[in-house]
């Protein structure tokens, strides 16, 4: 039990267990089930889908099918779509997901990083009120407030991007931005104090002083100082995109897990609700690992994993 | 306090520290598929997601849609009028004062895969309609069935490979039922009555679109929440065939986002309601439309945004099983209080009071009507019923599902029951799932409700309130309302069963569980350069019909 990855890795497993079972029963235990609807299904035929999908066992036979479903890695069907299966629902809609959060990640470093070293290097009082502005307007306004002033400038005034939909690089820019300018503001802040503190450093200016040309001096001395708070902050931003893609999603119309974690829970689709809560926390602790591990790479000193 | 540069080999970490971005960075853009299907020819927002891509277990409306793109009924709607016409049956006709119906199958018919479409498809089809381990929710519409026995249907279906009731001879399939069923040629339209493919037919039928359609389009892909795509039927019966090679439905959950779709030229039908906020904007829009076309002496054009009325009634379930709503004179006082002008009003967007559950849109059915607002009588009835000026009225909650329209009819009523009546009326939002619930196990006192028609008969409507129904979910039972009903089903002539029916609704109107509030409208948005497309009750749509007008005019 000594090797921290391990230990982690148990924690993580423990986590899914208890998630899986919480979810469980938590989906069972709101009002109104899955075959519910406005034109109620005829009794006998509502009667014939319980059995189909075992809900007509007792509570406990249901706990120990749907945990070795979960175990074997097939959800079978789901009870929404009662002729997809959900591994299929996961197939389709996680990559979307994952390109999305991908997409909004890059660009919150991009802008992050970037615009932090410039207005660390550009101390001037305009340049500083200026990124002071648009970095604490982008951390207070709310994701979906950014995604439609952006469809109205640049779908409706400038005509440039789609206001919604999926199929080309052009239909990524705006929920990549709407999704990842708020972290990006976030990394701007935490990069702009990093990079100042380098600059007064005595390294630094050692360095400076024996004629070491700007490039050099940015990427040797500056950039890696600034990486390591980056890091420490990608676990929660990570959560962060992840929770954010579920309204991002919804008002763009991408395809994603964002919109079935919500709407299969609405709809009691008890198999998919279950396996995207799953996926969905799996992937946190995937991503929170991967960000200490990361952080610990960067900077040995660096103890909590 | 300087940061303590040991352990970095005096330069940091260097280039190493740059490898994951670089590596997130080609992941994100190689990764982001390529898998970039170029737009289809016309683009559908279908609202939300299909959930069954089956004509027979299907029960939406955007499942319908696309279902009515992809199969074909023996009849079909004609959008203007509605009344069946021929589709895979080049003719038909009743019987026996519609106990009997005959249809004439159009010879050479084949699925799209090549295959020929007989007559043993129909009727293999419905016997998988009517089968319980199906799970259709349409399987009663064959219950009628001559020697069928409805309640024995699993053995009675497996011992025999025909359908008691239907005859099918070559091309020619005669159907004879107990009981008339004058709108059987109706019913055959509608997606549950069409046949299936015998892929679909399977015990475990394979899913995902490997199967044959017989509409005017065929599935090519289905994208759970994205999606469906559609490509023409080399086989369709029908020529001409449809002008657009491909058809996109696609899952729009939000209104708004259709809305920012259509506008921006990316759909060219958006199927579902427009946000209620941007309808005065979109009718006055038309108008200046409109105006503008008329001034520069051009065509008229297609409208964009023009609501007609739809097969549809709101209402409001009252839980006759709780007191003091179990006291009809209560249940009047109510209906009394209520100002629907000022209501139909509110919700706007041409939608008009509801006085009768049956939407007034057929021409030789007058629906009875609920008297008129009138606050003296309602105080006088509440009086009556042991609560003068509203004293005592234990308070009673109302049940309605989340959404905006909905809180604020809610409000109204509230406020003006309040104001006429002096009663307190709670209300409670749930989610579309409790209140289904609530209402299934009558669990609440007053409740939001909706029903569309499946066909353009009264009897759509009625048969919901029937004492042993499924959908009454008011504790309601009538005998005589019953016995109205079942008279009407036995009745061969039009106008007589009418009558009846008329009679039945006045009884419920009178005596029962409901407050229809106001109709529907379609809030449909068609692109002008949308060809063949017709507004109708029913929300029914010719696909095949549908062309893109070429742009040439700016």
């Amino acid at each position: 039990m000594n090797n921290p990855i391990l230990r982690r890795g148990l924690a993580w497993l423990a986590t899914l267990f208890a998630v899986h079972a919480a979810c469980f029963l938590l989906v069972r235990g709101v009002r109104g089930g899955p075959f519910d609807q406005e034109r109620s299904l005829p009794p006998e035929v509502e009667a014939s889908l319980r059995q189909q999908f075992h809900l007509d066992e007792s509570l406990w036979r249901q706990y120990g099918r749907s945990l070795g479903q979960v175990l074997r890695g097939d959800f079978g069907p789901s009870m929404r779509y009662r002729d997809v299966e959900v591994g299929q629902i996961l197939a389709d809609s996680l990559p979307v997901s994952l390109a999305l959060g991908g997409l909004a990640l890059g660009v919150a470093l991009a802008f992050g990083i970037s615009g932090g070293l410039w207005a660390a290097f550009r101390r001037g009082f305009g340049f500083s009120l200026a990124f002071r502005f648009m970095t604490s307007l982008f951390l207070a306004v709310p994701n979906f407030v950014v995604a439609g002033v952006g469809i109205l400038i640049f779908s409706f005034i400038l005509g440039w991007l789609p206001p919604a939909g999926y199929g080309s690089l052009r239909h990524w820019i705006l929920p990549s931005f709407a999704l990842g300018l708020p972290f990006a503001a976030q990394i701007g802040r935490l990069s702009r104090n990093a990079a100042l503190e380098v600059l007064e450093s005595p390294d630094f200016r050692t360095a400076r002083a024996k004629g070491l040309p700007p490039g050099p001096l940015l990427f040797r001395h500056v950039l890696p100082q600034v990486l390591i708070p980056v890091s420490a902050f990608l676990g929660p931003a990570s959560a962060g995109l992840l929770t954010g893609s579920l309204v991002i999603e919804q008002v763009f119309a991408l395809p994603g897990m964002g919109a079935h974690f919500v709407q299969a829970a609405l709809n009691r689709d008890y198999t998919l609700s279950l396996a995207v809560t799953l996926i969905y926390t799996a992937l946190l602790g995937a991503c929170t690992f991967a960000a200490d591990l990361l952080a610990k790479w960067l900077d040995p000193r660096v103890e909590a994993i | 306090m300087l940061p303590d540069m040991d352990g970095f080999g005096g330069n940091g970490p260097g280039w190493k520290a740059y490898l994951p971005a670089l590596a997130w960075f080609a992941v994100v853009f190689i990764g982001i598929p390529a898998c970039s299907p170029p737009p289809a020819e016309l683009v559908v927002a279908n609202g939300p997601d299909v959930q069954i891509l089956d004509p027979q277990k299907a029960t939406s409306a955007p499942d319908g849609r696309v279902l009515h793109a992809l199969f074909c009924g023996l009849t079909q709607l004609n959008p203007e009028s509605l009344k069946p016409e021929p589709a895979l049956a080049e003719a038909f006709g009743q019987e026996r004062g519609g106990r009997g119906w005959w249809f004439q199958l159009r010879p050479n018919l084949r699925w799209s895969d090549g295959r020929p479409l007989t007559g043993e498809d129909v009727v293999a089809s419905w016997r998988r309609l009517l089968h319980p381990k199906t799970g259709a929710a349409y399987r009663n519409w064959l219950f009628p069935l001559e020697g069928l026995d409805p309640n024995n249907l699993a053995q009675q279906l497996e011992q025999r490979q025909d359908l008691p009731g239907v005859h099918l001879d070559g091309l020619r399939l005669e159907v004879r039922f107990s009981i008339p069923v004058p709108a059987f040629a109706e019913m055959c339209a509608y997606h549950a009555l069409m046949p299936v493919p015998p892929s679909l037919r399977q015990d475990s039928p394979s899913t995902q679109g490997s199967w044959p359609s017989s509409g005017p389009y065929q599935l090519q892909r289905r994208v759970i929440r994205d999606r469906i795509r559609l490509s023409a039927n080399p086989y369709y019966w029908r020529a001409p065939k449809p002008e657009a090679k491909s058809l996109d439905f696609l899952t729009v959950e939000s209104q708004f986002t259709a809305l920012n779709l259509f506008l921006a030229g990316e759909v060219h039908l958006v199927a579902t309601d427009v946000p209620a906020l941007a309808v005065p904007a979109l009718l006055e829009r038309e108008e200046v439309l409109r105006r503008q076309a008329r001034e520069h002496g051009r065509q008229p054009r297609t409208a964009e945004f023009d609501p007609v009325p739809y097969w549809a009634c709101y209402f409001y379930r009252i839980n006759v099983t709780r007191t003091p709503l179990q006291d009809r004179k209560v249940r009047q006082a109510l209906n009394l209080a209520v100002d629907r002008k000022a209501l139909a009003a509110m919700v706007g967007a041409r939608r008009p009071p509801a006085y009768s559950l049956v939407p007034p849109l057929i021409p030789d059915y007058q629906p009875p009507e609920l008297p008129r607002r009138n606050p003296e009588k309602a105080r006088q009835l509440l009086a009556e019923a042991g609560f003068p000026k509203g004293e005592n009225f234990p308070p009673i909650e109302l049940l309605y599902n989340s959404a905006e329209i909905h809180r604020d009819v809610a409000e109204s009523l509230q406020a003006q029951w309040q104001e006429v009546l002096g009663i307190e009326v709670r209300l409670y939002n749930q989610e579309w799932k409790v209140v289904l619930d609530a209402q299934n196990r009558l669990q609440y006192d007053l409740s939001r409700s909706s029903w569309i028609g499946d066909y353009l008969d009264p009897s759509t409507f009625l048969e919901v309130f029937r004492s042993d129904s499924p959908h009454n979910r008011c504790g309601w039972e009538d005998p005589e309302y019953d016995r109205l009903l079942d008279q009407a089903q036995l009745c061969e002539q039009r106008q007589p069963r009418l009558a009846l029916l008329q009679q039945a609704e006045q009884r419920l109107l009178q005596y029962g569980p409901i407050l229809p509030l106001f109709y529907y409208t379609t809030l449909e948005l068609v692109s002008s350069d949308l060809r063949g497309y017709v507004r109708n009750p029913r929300g029914y749509v010719d696909w095949a019909a549908l062309s893109l007008a070429k742009s040439e005019e700016p």
